[in-house]
């Protein structure tokens, strides 16, 4: 990358991820069982990248996964692959890897190796790093938790309630994590990018 | 351009048959018995290919044609830089076999 300029991250805006991901998910009805999305197939199957075993990754190097872009490969850990209740991070994570090869393609440029991509992820500043890490999850919770959809099953789930509880968003949450197959902590987190928090204030008495 | 496309290596026909099937890589790796992350590393080509009772195995899960199981086995035999097992078989069961390969072979050497 000698005489390369190498972009800064940025942080993405939240409309601008859900453009991305409602780009990304275009015509791609095969890929969706009720509201699961297949990810590890979409992203084998139609963008073609592997998904390679690095072995002890999260021991040794205090990370789950990295993609590697010149290589259209994702590496994971070993565990992340082989413990079922992992699956659902299992999920997640390889979406968070998809997500850095959709908008940081530029950033990782070159790496071709975990310890050059590395070295170039921390020669961003501290909150240069944040970027890249909120957006990467920001991408992954919209493509496994598709903004209409979710909207689509919050208003199935709300219809006839009029008056919500201190719990309304966990409950809810408990249903996304189900239908979309995620960790009840990402449906929570999707809700909230979603503003639910805000537009389903409980009635306090 | 009508012509069937023949698969380069024994992970990228693997991985073909496997999505057309639409099974995960996990529900793959049990379907066969294997550990995921093995599976995983042999369909990314970083490991060589199984031995003949799991390509057997993934003959069966993948429901492959004859002709496919012997692409399947042809493309593992090469991952080892070895003879396809079901030759070997053929080779070992009938003793006239390796004859009519020498003869095969003397012959192509007299041809020259």
């Amino acid at each position: 990358m000698a005489g390369t300029e190498i972009p800064k991250p940025k942080l993405y805006r939240l409309y601008q991820i859900e453009n991305v991901a409602e780009r990304i998910l275009k015509d791609t009805d095969e890929y969706f069982t009720g509201y699961r999305f297949d990810i590890e197939s979409f992203i084998t199957g139609k963008h073609g990248l592997i998904i390679d075993v690095h072995y002890h990754l999260k021991a040794n190097h205090d990370t789950w996964a990295y993609m590697l872009i010149n290589s259209n490969r994702i590496f994971v850990d070993n565990q992340l692959i082989d413990n079922d209740r992992l699956e659902k991070k299992f999920r997640f994570t390889i979406g968070e890897e998809f997500a850095h090869y959709l908008i940081h393609r530029d950033v990782f440029a070159g790496c071709s190796t975990l310890e050059k991509r590395n070295r170039r992820y921390f020669s961003f500043s501290e909150i240069e790093r944040k970027y890249i890490e909120n957006n990467a999850r920001a991408l992954a919770a919209a493509l496994l938790m598709p903004k209409g959809m979710v909207e689509d099953r919050v208003s199935q789930m709300l219809n006839g309630i009029e008056t919500y509880s201190e719990n309304i968003i966990d409950t809810l949450a408990q249903q996304i994590a189900h239908d979309f197959d995620v960790n009840f902590t990402a449906a929570r987190s999707r809700l909230k990018m979603l503003g639910y928090h805000n537009r389903l204030k409980p009635d306090i008495d | 351009m009508g012509g069937k496309a023949i698969p380069k290596t024994f992970e990228s026909f693997l991985r073909e048959k496997r999505l057309k099937k639409k099974i995960g890589l996990r529900e793959f790796a049990r379907l066969i018995g294997m550990q995921p992350s093995n599976y995983c590393s042999i369909e990314s080509g970083s490991l060589q290919a199984p031995p003949e009772d799991k390509l057997r195995n993934i003959s069966k899960a993948l429901r492959l044609t004859v002709d496919e199981e012997r692409t399947l086995f042809d493309l593992a035999a090469e991952t080892k830089d070895d003879i396809p097992t079901d030759i070997k078989q053929l080779i070992k069961k009938d003793s006239f076999i390796p004859a009519l390969l020498r003869t095969v072979e003397d012959e192509e050497v007299g041809a020259d």
